[in-house]
C-alpha cells in the first residue's frame, strides 16, 4: 500500500480540504497543516524558510514508519516535494503548479530577497509574536523558487515518476519546455486548483502500471 | 580552565524578530553602537580580547550570539540566513533608533557574510561595516555535486539531528582538543575560553551549545552569483581584512579578495600578515590599527 504526503501551498487554508479530497486513496493520506497555517503554531524563532516543509514532512514519515509514499506538493511546496524525492523519501512526486518561476538571474533574485527581508521589516505583524490559533501574516513571506538552472538540474536527476498537472496559477512560463528535463513526466492541465479535480487525475495517474 | 580574558561591562538579551538575542556590552551606552558579529559555530565572548579595545575607540560595542548560538534563541528548519539578517537589521534599529544614529558592524566569517547581507538590506541604517575574513566560501565550494547524493545527504543529516540528541563529550578539555585539531593556528588560551563559554553540562559530560538544526538544510539553489549580487548594495564604506596564511574555514583572499572586494562601492581590502583565519584573535594589534585608520579616515570616531 502506497501512503500520500500532501504539502499544500503557503498562504493555503491547510492541509484538510487535500486530506478530504483523497478521501479514496487507497493508502494513508497525510495532510499536515504547514507551520503558521490553519492555528499550526510557527516555526521555532517565528520565521519561515523554503525548507520548512521538508522538515515537517521528515519529522512524519519517520514517526508514521511510513512505506512507500506518494508526495505531492502544490504551488510554492513543489520544491519540498522534489527535494524528498530526489533524496529517497518517495516513490512518486506530484507538482500541482509545482515546477517553480518566474525565472530570474541573480541580480532579480538578490533584489527579491533584499525586498522580502525588508517587507517583513516594516511590517509590524511579521515582527510581533503571532496570535495562538490565528493566520501568521509572515508565513508567505519566503523567495520562491527562480532559479531556472536549478530547476533543470533537478528535473534531470529526478529518479521517481512525476506528475505535472498544471493550472492558470502556475508561476511557471515554461512548463512544457521543463517538463521534458524529467525522465518519467506526464503533463496534464486542469482549468483550476480544484482538491477534487486533482485527487481524481492524481488517482487515475497512481499506481502507474 | 583558566580564563586571561576580560569580561563583559554588561551581559543582556534584546528581543528581536521573534527571537532573543543574547549579547555582551562593552563601553559607554550613549557611545555610537557597534555590532560584533561572531562565525559560524562561535558566540559573542569570542570578542572579549577585541571588544574592549573596540570600546576604547569609543564605542558601544554590543557583541551578540547569533541565532542559534550561544544562549540565543534556537532554529527551526537550518541556518536561517535570512533571520539572522533580520535580526541584524532589527537590533541596529532598536541600538540607533533615529536615522541619523550611525552604526556600525562588524562581522568575522559567516557574521562578516551576515553584515554584509545586513547592511545591503538596510543601506540606509548602517553607516560602516567591518568584515573579517569573511567574503564568503571559494568559487570551489560551489562546484554542483550529484543532486541525489546532496539531497539524500541533506535529508538523512535532518533525520539524525531530530533523532539523536547531541554527543556529549567527556569533559570540556576534550572539546579544547577537538576544537584545537580543526582550528590548529588558534592559541589554546583563546580555546580554552572559546570552549568555556561556548559548551554547556549535559547528562554524559559537555555540548555546543549552537543549535545542531545549525549544521542542517537543504538544497535551494545558493551559489556564489548570489552573495555577490547583493554587494554593489553595501553602500556603506567597509574594510575587509583578509587572512594571508592557508588555515581551517579560511575564505577568499589574493585576486579573488581583491574581485570580490571591487564589487563594494566603497571597500577596500587589507591582508593581514601572519595571520590564518581567525585575524583578529592572532594579530589583534595590526587588525586593530587598521580598523582605527579606517574608522578616522571616513570620520565615524567621535
Amino acid at each position: 500500500m502506497t501512503d500520500l504526503l500532501v504539502l499544500h501551498d503557503l498562504g493555503a487554508p491547510g492541509g484538510g480540504e487535500w486530506a478530504g479530497a483523497f478521501a479514496g486513496w487507497p493508502g494513508r493520506v497525510l495532510a499536515p497543516d504547514l507551520p503558521g497555517h490553519n492555528g499550526a503554531p510557527p516555526p521555532i524563532g517565528g520565521h519561515y524558510e523554503s525548507g520548512d516543509a521538508v522538515y515537517l514532512a521528515l519529522g512524519l514519515l519517520r514517526a508514521g514508519s511510513a512505506g512507500d509514499v506518494v508526495v505531492v506538493g502544490i504551488g510554492h511546496n513543489g520544491a519540498a516535494a522534489q527535494i524528498l524525492a530526489l533524496g529517497g523519501r518517495a516513490v512518486g512526486l506530484v507538482l500541482i503548479d509545482g515546477l517553480g518561476g518566474p525565472w530570474l538571474g541573480p541580480d532579480e533574485i538578490d533584489a527579491r530577497a533584499r525586498e522580502m527581508r525588508r517587507r517583513i521589516l516594516t511590517t509590524p505583524a511579521a515582527m510581533s509574536e503571532p496570535e495562538p490559533g490565528a493566520a501568521d501574516p509572515r508565513a508567505t513571506m519566503v523567495v520562491g523558487a527562480a532559479d531556472r538552472d536549478f530547476a533543470v538540474r533537478q528535473a534531470e536527476a529526478m529518479p521517481v515518476p512525476v506528475l505535472v498537472i498544471e493550472t492558470p496559477s502556475s508561476p511557471t512560463p515554461d512548463t512544457d519546455d521543463l517538463v521534458g528535463y524529467f525522465p518519467r513526466a506526464t503533463l496534464t492541465r486542469t482549468d483550476a486548483r480544484d482538491p477534487h479535480r486533482v485527487a481524481e487525475i492524481v488517482q487515475s495517474w497512481w499506481p502507474i502500471r | 580552565m583558566g580564563d586571561e580574558f576580560a569580561t563583559p561591562d554588561r551581559a543582556t538579551f534584546f528581543e528581536v524578530n521573534r527571537t532573543r538575542l543574547r549579547a555582551w556590552c562593552w563601553g559607554d551606552e550613549g557611545a555610537p553602537p557597534v555590532v560584533l558579529v561572531h562565525g559560524a559555530y562561535d558566540h559573542g565572548r569570542t570578542w572579549d580580547g577585541f571588544a574592549p579595545r573596540l570600546a576604547a575607540l569609543g564605542f558601544h560595542a554590543v557583541a551578540i550570539d547569533v541565532r542559534g548560538h550561544g544562549d540565543s534563541g534556537r532554529l527551526s528548519s537550518g541556518m536561517a540566513w535570512n533571520a539572522c539578517t533580520i535580526d541584524l537589521c532589527e537590533l541596529a534599529r532598536v541600538l540607533a533608533p533615529t536615522p541619523d544614529t550611525p552604526i556600525g558592524m562588524v562581522g568575522h566569517s559567516m557574521g562578516g557574510g551576515q553584515v554584509l547581507t545586513a547592511a545591503a538590506t538596510m543601506p540606509e541604517r548602517i553607516a560602516w561595516l567591518v568584515n573579517l575574513d569573511g567574503l564568503g566560501p571559494s568559487a570551489d565550494d560551489f562546484v554542483d555535486g550529484d543532486i541525489l547524493d546532496v539531497a539524500t545527504r541533506c535529508l538523512d543529516e535532518i533525520d539524525k539531528f531530530r533523532s539523536l540528541p547531541p554527543r556529549p563529550w567527556a569533559s570540556r578539555a576534550d572539546l579544547v582538543e577537538r576544537r584545537g585539531a580543526i582550528n590548529v593556528r588558534l592559541p589554546r588560551p583563546f580555546l580554552e575560553h572559546l570552549v568555556d563559554h561556548g559548551t554547556r553540562e549535559v547528562e554524559g559530560g559537555y555540548v555546543w551549545k549552537w543549535d545542531p538544526a545549525f549544521r542542517t538544510g537543504v538544497p535551494d539553489g545558493f551559489s556564489l552569483e548570489l552573495i555577490l549580487a547583493q554587494y554593489r548594495h553595501v553602500t556603506a564604506p567597509t574594510l575587509v581584512l583578509v587572512s594571508s596564511e592557508e588555515d581551517a574555514w579560511t575564505e577568499v583572499h589574493d585576486e579573488e579578495a581583491e574581485r570580490r572586494v571591487a564589487l563594494l562601492p566603497h571597500g577596500r581590502l587589507t591582508s593581514v600578515p601572519g595571520a590564518g583565519h581567525y585575524v583578529h584573535v592572532e594579530q589583534p594589534d595590526f587588525v586593530v590599527d587598521r580598523i582605527t585608520e579606517f574608522l578616522d579616515e571616513i570620520g565615524a570616531r567621535r
